[in-house]
């Protein structure tokens, strides 16, 4: 036998919506929808709608746009800052090398005053020493009469063919007992150059006998006579270190 | 999609467009460029005052070294005065004959002349080496400039004059050999060019040609100056 069960009140919210099966041949399905607007109206809608997605969309892009330019601004503020700090930094240590500059003026002006001494005083020979060495090679017998230097000038090579390099030119006159005591002071003043470089290549160049023997000889001098008392001591070293491979390889030949 | 939100997508784009091509040329570009610019100063900035650093305590470091200088400067001043000082000249060179037991005949200074135009008889060239008158400063080139220009750069570069002297003395060779040697030892020394020596009948006289130097005068930095 069949029972007509009256189906239970159900909440609202358990209401099956539009669309929804039924869970009951009592619910009635949903409604069909049709708009009945026209056409040209659902097309303004559409547009007034596009138009205010791409109004936001815009409004987006000038914030993100503002944002960008604020953030470069803030950047730009900060390298000026960081401008203002280095160009005062610059500023200060330029006021204390100012504040210093009689100092750095005074020691410009004490490497110019060395400076100009060495350059002056490059060529200073050691006169004293070149007199001596002419006086002690004179030998026993001969006297020297006169005595000449000519800085820069150096005086005809016997030698035209391996001339050597001097500073300047010596001119001696001495008298002797005779040719053989003038011989010997030639070699005497040539054995000199086996010493310590000082003479170099000396020339008779005249002889004339009376009661005694004059003669004339003419020797060069070489940069070994430079006094070098005036250059600075790392210049100083140089030369003499320069002047002492060229006399061991002198010495090896 | 219809004709009109077409042409509002469009127009849209279009917008966008110069929104963003206006925000990036006139406002985001500039400031780049500006930060660009200022950092490069920035770095520049650094750059010359580390070098400016380096000078300070380059000077500072001379500056507490600076008695070493003055000492060295006395030393200078003592051979190459500022004033030739005849007096003292003179009674340096009688002193040297009187210890060589040589006879001044005669004694023939020239005023002193600046070295700086000075020609060197030995080269025909001037004694003065050239200046390069565009740097001056051998302390450093951030060192304010100290050097005038042109011919007082070269004076300042060259700061010495000189005096000729020719003496005639008599004595013996060996006795000649020391004055000369004693000259040449002074504290005022005698740069000599030339030496000639005759000897007649056993007497010797030399004519002796060489040159002295003055310096020109340096002021000396003041501690006021230097802690301004």
């Amino acid at each position: 036998m069949s029972t007509l069960t009256i189906p239970k009140k159900r909440d609202k919210a358990a209401r099956p919506t539009t669309g929804q099966a039924a869970e009951s041949p009592w619910v009635p399905a949903a409604k069909p929808t049709v708009s009945l607007l026209p056409r040209y109206i659902k097309e303004k809608q559409a547009a007034a709608r596009t138009k205010r997605h791409t109004l936001v969309a815009l409004g987006l892009l000038a914030f993100l746009v503002c944002g960008g330019i604020v953030g470069s601004y803030l950047v730009d503020r900060a390298s000026e800052q960081a401008l203002a700090e280095a160009i005062t930094a610059k500023e200060s240590a330029l006021t204390e090398v100012t504040a210093l500059a009689p100092i750095a003026s005074y020691y410009d002006g004490l490497a110019a005053r060395r400076t100009a001494v060495e350059t002056a005083l490059a060529q200073d020979v050691t006169h004293a020493d070149l007199l001596g060495d002419i006086i002690d090679a004179m030998p026993s017998g001969v006297s020297l009469t006169g005595y000449a230097t000519e800085t820069g000038s150096p005086c005809s090579d016997p030698d035209p063919f391996e001339p050597v390099p001097a500073l300047g030119c010596l001119n001696i006159s001495a008298t002797a007992a005779n040719e053989s005591q003038v011989a010997q002071t030639v070699k005497a003043l040539a054995e000199d150059k086996q010493f310590d470089g000082v003479l170099a290549e000396p020339f008779v160049s005249g002889l004339t006998t009376t009661d005694k023997v004059e003669f004339n000889v003419s020797v060069n001098f070489t940069d070994h006579t430079l006094s070098l008392r005036f250059l600075s001591d790392e210049a100083r070293q140089a030369i003499e270190d320069q002047r002492a491979a060229t006399t061991d390889e002198d010495d090896d030949q | 999609m219809t004709t009109q939100q077409k042409k509002i997508l469009l127009l849209g784009g279009l917008a966008a467009a110069v929104l963003i091509a206006s925000g990036y040329f006139f406002g985001i570009r500039p400031l780049l460029d500006d930060r660009a610019s200022n950092q490069a100063a920035a770095a520049a900035a650094l750059t010359e005052t580390s070098a400016l650093v380096r000078t300070t305590a380059d000077l500072q470091a001379k500056e507490a070294d600076l008695p070493k200088a003055k000492a060295e400067m006395a030393d200078l001043v003592e051979q190459f005065p500022t004033h030739y000082e005849q007096d003292e000249w003179l009674d340096m060179v009688a002193s040297a004959a009187r210890a060589s037991d040589v006879r001044i005949q005669s004694v023939a200074p020239t005023t002193p002349v600046d070295a700086a135009t000075a020609i060197d008889p030995l080269t025909g060239l001037p004694l003065a080496p050239p200046v390069d008158t565009t740097t001056t400063a051998t302390t450093d080139t951030s060192t304010p400039a100290t050097a005038t220009e042109g011919a007082d750069a070269v004076a300042a570069a060259f700061p010495l004059a000189q005096s000729t002297i020719t003496l005639n003395v008599g004595g013996r060779p060996a006795d000649i050999r020391r004055f000369v040697d004693r000259l040449e030892q002074m504290s005022r020394p005698v740069s000599i060019d030339s030496v000639s020596l005759t000897t007649l009948d056993g007497a010797s006289t030399a004519t002796i040609i060489g040159k002295t130097y003055l310096s020109r005068s340096l002021d000396e930095p003041t501690r006021a100056a230097a802690d301004q």
